[in-house]
């Protein structure tokens, strides 16, 4: 006999006309998001109220020795010292000079044990919540974030990732959630692909063209009109859109002050492009900065590669807080791994799931707490213990979702994150 | 035509087997197709599309492409009556078919994954091989499922298991998902928990046949094949109840299979080892791959029969294609079982069976449906009595549930029990090869100790013979010390080698025994293990006879409760029917209430404006009348004082007259006399005159009175004025009220019925009274696109001058249809492989990720961005309309415009507006019409309009 595991509520039937009404209930939706947008006013209160998410990537696997669970005077602590910041009691590393300052808008997991030591199954775990298996597939944070948290009506994509280099395009990144919450890439902060406008083509040649183009929508709409074909015509709205705001993606377009401060360097432009485009309303953006698989040399990297993280990513927490974005923007610096703390003979750190941690705040993400702990010299996790499962329902948590919901796919329905696992409700304001 | 339809629909839908039984001999499978159709839908079905939208559809569906202008033309001046058979004919007879083909298959079977171990090139070329030479599907299935990759003709069919790394639980899901139309992801750690017909045991039914087969590197060759091994059972565990069940390899529906009986050891043709790919000689995936060709399988032939239906009709009778089940049922339960069996009597033919599906008038329905009004009161009847029939059936339905849960309950109980069992086996088994490892070891001293007894034994056979005559010859010659000598060294020598010898003997004869043991051990643990097996086997067949019952007992709960639920459906449809027309008769009424309400305003309006108007006439009149009251009043009071004046006179005269007369008395004044005579005169002058003006008091008091009366009676009439006036506000404003409130039900009306004609237009589509609107697929768009720019044309023709000139045909060739059908292929192979990059990128962007599932639509904007900005598109668009520039007629412009684009003649008003698009354009007019190609070319008739 089948067994009740689940309720088996209304809720959970399978309704295929439910999900046709969802559809039209959406179209509709797209319709007012639409007008919405049409006002400046309204699109600015959509902006301060939409939750957005600003992802850090530390490429390669940062040592949280050096940055933010670091134990000086220990056999594992290396070199550097531990220096205190702006929430009392809590030290980072002294490569975090400028971090450390902004540390009371910020918390830190120190006791994440991933049992995962591979570069691609590690990042698979942090940024899709799930170990990698065989046969499933699950979508990103980005991909989720986009669908559960993306106003309609926004012509910018609702999901990007800034990469280091490579020519933009979509990623394959949304599993059953399908292309449309798919990463919008750009290729080292350059606009997405095709949004500009062919020399020979004027503006006003382009309205025209468009403007017979809905003429002839008209014409077979008032025959048979349905969800998808509002989706279509509204895919075409919406590049309108993006290429009227096409200067969202220039960050040449930011005072020659905030320029500077950020750097020159790729990063600090990236930096401060995230700052840019979730502030006209991105949902979720994505740095990187790589490379810290400092296998060699460790130390000489970690100075060198948190030298040129730090000052950018303190002035874009600082920055975020300053427009009254924090409580709205969940921020999150996550790595595949962190490093052992033997130190190998190239002076080098290695793979490590074992011990290692985050950085993250802003949203409901409680300002200056310290999650778990590690043991003296970091070989171990001393107290709570979580893992990529836990951490990315506390994601979800910080931005007012109800993780243990689902998402309703073609009339299956897909748990937003692993229902085996929970989020640390401690670490929610 | 239609009603009569809609009636029959209403008569056969009480009889569970309609249509089909009235004929005594078999229509054609097309005919049978509509029949059930029509038996089936409650909604009247939309008449068939006109030709354009046919010959779109169905190079679309058949080539996957759209119409040249000039093939368009010939389909639309041919007036021929059969013209759409044969044109479905000449399609499918093309090698174009067998390229879209090509393109079905690949994207069911591999979902768009790209080169891995097989290159996507050779898995196209393997498949269109076989749609070329028509291979049924199920030995296509067979094939892919069965090669291993050794087989150089064959290779590429070993993609489907090696691409997936055959990773076994993504070969189970995809083999559940893709051959048999069941989504079993989430059965893999659970019971599905939302769908009554998944189980754990049926996702482990499929694993148990994958499971053992793995990817071997060979590193000689440098290739990837599959290798197999002949032992890996599998258990399973539900992480929410525990219960676990020993897995047996079956098909979903189907009792687990009987495997054959081999000897312990004697399991492999090559037995695997490092770099050594092992082959077993009872394959669990050539028996799947046999079993999925042979068995019938009807959720085999479901799964095909509704992707090869939703691939031209544009929906699946059951959406989504790779979730069939009892709660997701098909739209017409009896059709697909129809399409099902057919698909299967008819061998699998792929061909054949599509070609059925285009002649059918399902197929040919017009994409807008029939809007004329129904009978509310036929409707309301027809979804009582569905819904009764639905009651009749539930106590059915219900017994048959509980008889097939038992059954379940049953197997599951001896799934469970065999798992000690199994332990045991198991157990056994590692006692026989410790026992075989044993007996190996125990031989292994046998042979060298034999090696070296058989060399000992040469010597002691060499030394015994000669022993004799030298101990013979030296008794005869005596006291010869020199051979005494050698003799007894020649008997030492054979002495210590005999007894060495026989202490070999001993020894092999120790080792023998020993031997002999260890093999009994052997024979024994084959013996414990057979026993055990036996036992285990004797479980299977247990519960493979109870999986026979629970077989025949899914099916019969199946097909009451698919027979429920299409009632329950078809109730539905009628529901939605009877929404759509309430909401549009509720909308239409709340319409003319409003419309009333906005006249009754209107009037009242004009009413009161007329009635202030009068009001302003009157008030402006009341200052006049005012002064006019004043005026009489004045003259009144005027004539008054002169009559006091005048009596005053009149008294003074008369005393004056008095004393007068009085003195002319008394003094004899003669003169007196005269004055008082004319005194008198003047009096009576005086008197005359009053008279005279008394005469006219009275006409003044009347003025006076009229004045008065004139002024009250305006005040009057303007004091009734306001009243009804402000009356007439009043209700005015009562009015609005209504009118606000009448505009909010509208608006509410308005979506109730966006939200009937939503769940109209799904009920009509499922009903298949009308055509589905099926988006053109990542592919389609892309070679539509091409066809729009003349692109494919122009390499098609040049690949064919090229093999002209390159290989000429000869005479006897030209005249040859095998040749020529050769040359055919050989062009359309050469040319559209070198267009096949430009599709690419299409696929890329329209297509879901590789290996995700492929049939949901989406649009997102980097689509849009990318034919809107995209360089490929304008080049290929700029062609067609250099050339159509070349046509100075702005109408016969038009006319090519839309027949290339649209393939469709453009009505009045579209050549006027391509007219009025050109006006002013005479310096760029090829852009100009580029501009409008790319309007069309974007618009929702192009992706949807077919």
């Amino acid at each position: 006999m089948k067994a009740n595991y689940f309720c088996r509520s209304g809720e959970h039937a399978i309704a295929r006309r439910g999900f046709l009404g969802g559809v039209v209930a959406g179209a509709t939706g797209v319709v007012g998001g639409l007008t919405a947008l049409a006002s400046p006013a309204a699109a600015k209160e959509l902006a301060a109220k939409q939750k957005r998410v600003l992802v850090v990537n530390m490429a390669g696997g940062l040592s949280q020795l050096e940055s933010w669970d670091p134990k000086p005077g220990t056999d594992t602590g290396g070199p550097f010292r531990a220096i205190p910041t702006s929430v009392p009691g809590v030290h980072i590393s002294e490569l975090l000079p400028e971090t450390a300052k902004q540390m009371h808008h910020l918390a830190l997991v120190r006791s994440i044990n991933t049992k995962e030591n591979d570069h691609g199954k590690g990042r698979y775990f942090m940024l899709h919540g799930r170990r990698q298996m065989p046969g499933m597939d699950f979508p990103t944070l980005g991909a989720v974030s986009a669908r559960a948290l993306s106003p309609d009506g926004n012509g910018l994509p609702g999901h990007v990732i800034v990469t280091p280099g490579g020519s933009g395009g979509r990623g394959n990144d949304s599993a059953y959630l399908g292309p449309k919450y798919a990463s919008m890439s750009l290729g080292n902060g350059k606009p997405p692909q095709n949004s500009e406008r062919p020399k020979q083509l004027t503006e006003s040649l382009d309205a025209a063209r468009n403007a017979f183009r809905q003429q002839a929508n008209d014409r077979f709409l008032l025959k048979r009109r349905t969800a998808k074909t509002d989706a279509y015509t509204y895919s075409y709205e919406q590049a309108k859109q993006l290429m009227a705001r096409r200067d969202v993606f220039d960050v040449t377009k930011e005072p020659q002050k905030d320029q500077d401060r950020y750097g020159s360097h790729d990063f600090g432009r990236h930096c401060l492009l995230a700052r840019r485009l979730l502030e006209q309303g991105v949902t979720f953006v994505q740095v990187s900065h790589s490379n810290y698989d400092t296998h060699n040399e460790n130390f000489n990297f970690h100075i060198e590669q948190l030298g040129e993280f730090d000052s950018p990513f303190a002035n874009l927490v600082n920055d975020i807080a300053e427009r009254g974005m924090l409580d709205s923007t969940l921020i999150v610096v996550l790595s595949e791994f962190g490093r052992t703390p033997r130190i190998n003979q190239n002076y080098g750190r290695d793979h490590w799931g074992t011990a290692w941690s985050i950085c993250l705040g802003g949203a409901a993400v409680q300002r200056g707490a310290v999650i778990g702990k590690t043991n003296d010299n970091g070989t171990k996790v001393a107290e709570r213990q979580v893992d990529g499962g836990h951490l990315f329902h506390t994601y979800l948590q910080a931005l007012g979702l109800d993780s243990t919901g689902h998402f309703d796919i073609d009339g299956r329905p897909m748990p937003m994150a692993d229902p085996a696992v929970s989020g640390i409700s401690e670490l929610i304001a | 035509m239609r009603r009569p339809a809609f009636l029959l629909a209403l008569l056969l839908g009480f009889v569970l087997q309609p249509a089909r039984n009235l004929f005594a001999e078999t229509p054609p499978l097309h005919t049978r197709i509509d029949q059930l159709v029509q038996a089936s839908a409650v909604a009247p079905l939309a008449p068939l599309c006109d030709d354009a939208t046919f010959v779109r559809r169905a190079y679309l569906d058949l080539w996957g492409v759209i119409p040249t202008a000039a093939e368009a033309r010939t389909f639309l001046e041919n007036k021929s009556p059969e013209k759409r058979e044969q044109l479905v004919r000449m399609l499918t007879a093309s090698e174009r078919f067998n390229r879209r083909l090509v393109e079905f298959f690949d994207v069911m079977l591999m979902e768009r994954r790209g080169d891995k171990h097989i290159k996507v090139a050779e898995w196209r070329k393997y498949l269109l091989d076989s749609i070329r030479e028509n291979k049924p599907y199920n030995v296509l299935v067979r094939e892919i499922i069965a090669e291993d990759g050794t087989d150089e003709n064959l290779r590429p069919a070993a993609k489907f298991f090696l691409d997936r790394d055959s990773e076994p639980n993504l070969m189970t899901r995809d083999i559940g998902r893709i051959l048999f139309g069941m989504d079993l992801q989430c059965a893999q750690c659970h019971d599905h928990p939302l769908v009554d017909d998944y189980y754990q045991r049926d996702y482990y039914g499929l694993y148990s046949f994958v499971n053992r087969t793995t990817v071997f590197d060979d590193k000689k060759a440098k290739k990837k094949f599959l290798a197999e091994k002949a032992e890996g059972d599998v258990d399973y565990k539900s992480v929410f109840t525990e219960q676990s069940g020993f897995a047996r390899p079956r098909l979903p529906g189907e009792p687990s299979v009987s495997e054959p009986v081999l000897k312990l050891g004697d399991e492999y043709q090559v037995a695997p080892a490092k770099d050594v790919r092992g082959v077993p000689k009872y394959s669990r995936r050539q028996t799947l791959a046999k079993l999925i060709e042979t068995s019938g399988n009807d959720r085999f032939r479901r799964n095909i029969a509704n992707r090869l239906w939703a691939l031209v009709m544009g929906r699946g009778l059951v959406e989504p294609v790779d979730f069939h089940h009892t709660s997701n049922p098909p739209t017409n339960p009896e059709l697909l079982q129809l399409l099902a069996d057919e698909i299967h009597a008819n061998g699998y033919d792929i061909k054949a069976f599509l070609q059925q599906l285009l002649l059918t008038e399902t197929y040919q329905r017009s994409l807008t449906s029939v809007n004329d009004s129904k009978d509310p009161k036929a409707l309301q009847t027809l979804a009582q009595q569905l819904q009764e029939q639905q009651q009749q059936m539930e106590e059915t339905v219900k017994q048959a549930d509980v008889a097939y849960l038992q059954l379940i309950e049953a197997v599951t109980e001896v799934r469970e029990e065999m798992l000690p069992v199994r332990a045991e086996r198991d157990k056994a088994r590692k006692a026989w090869s410790e026992a075989v490892k044993k007996s190996t070891a125990a031989a292994k001293p046998v042979a060298e100790t034999t090696k070296k007894r058989d060399a000992e034994k040469k010597v002691v056979d060499a030394l015994a013979p000669a022993l004799a005559p030298a101990q013979q010859a030296a008794s005869l010659l005596g006291d010869d010390k020199a051979l005494t000598d050698a003799v007894q060294k020649l008997k030492a020598r054979h002495d210590k080698h005999a007894a060495q010898l026989a202490a070999l003997e001993k020894t092999l004869a120790t080792q023998a025994a020993a031997t002999k043991t260890a093999n009994e051990a052997v024979a024994k643990s084959i013996a414990a293990f057979d026993v055990k097996r036996t036992e285990l086997r004797k479980l299977d067949d247990k519960t493979r006879a109870l999986e026979q019952q629970l077989a025949a007992a899914d099916r019969e709960r199946r097909q009451l409760v698919l027979q429920q639920k299409q009632l329950k459906e078809r109730e539905t449809w009628t529901q939605s029917l009877l929404s759509g027309l309430e909401a549009r008769t509720q909308l239409a009424s709340l319409r003319k209430q409003l419309t009333e309400a906005a006249e009754q305003r209107t009037a009242w309006n004009n009413q009161l404006a007329l009635q202030q108007k009068q009001a302003q006439q009157l008030t402006a009149q009341l200052p006049q009348l005012q002064v006019a009251v004043k005026q009489a009043e004045k003259k009144q009071a005027e004539m008054l004082a002169s009559i006091a004046r005048m009596g005053d006179a009149q008294g003074e005269l008369q005393s004056l007259q008095t004393q007068v007369t009085a003195l002319g008395t008394q003094l004899k004044d003669e003169q007196l006399n005269q004055v008082a005579q004319q005194l008198v005169v003047k009096q009576q002058a005086l008197t005359r005159e009053m008279t005279a003006v008394e005469g006219q008091r009275a006409a003044h008091d009347r003025q006076v009175a009229d004045a008065h009366q004139q002024l009250k009676a305006t005040q009057d009439k303007l004091a009734e004025l306001q009243k009804t006036s402000a009356q007439l506000q009043q209700r005015q404003e009562a009015l609005v009220a209504k009118q606000t409130q009448l505009s909010e039900q509208l608006a509410a009306a308005e979506a109730r019925r966006v939200e009937a004609e939503a769940q109209l237009e799904a009920s009509l589509t499922e009903q298949n009274a009308v055509a589905a609107l099926k988006p053109l697929a990542p592919e389609q768009l892309a070679w539509s696109m091409m066809q729009i720019g003349g692109v494919i044309e122009k390499q098609i023709a040049s690949t064919q001058a090229a093999l002209d000139k390159a290989k000429p045909l000869d005479e006897a060739a030209k005249k040859d249809e095998t040749a020529l059908a050769a040359r055919e292929q050989e062009v359309i192979t050469a040319a559209l492989d070198k267009l096949a990059s430009g599709v690419g990128s299409f696929v890329k962007l329209y297509g879901g990720g590789p290996g995700q599932p492929q049939n949901e639509f989406f649009a997102t904007v980097d689509q849009a961005l990318f034919v809107s900005n995209g360089g490929q598109i304008r080049s290929w668009f700029a062609i067609r309309a250099a050339q159509l520039n070349k046509e100075k007629e702005a109408a016969k412009l038009a006319e090519e415009l839309y027949l290339t684009v649209l393939t469709r003649m453009p009505d009045a008003d579209e050549t006027r507006a391509v007219a009025e698009y050109l006006e002013g354009r005479d310096k760029d007019r090829q852009a100009a019409v580029e501009e409008m190609i790319w309007a069309l070319a974007t618009s929702v008739e192009f992706r949807f309009g077919h």
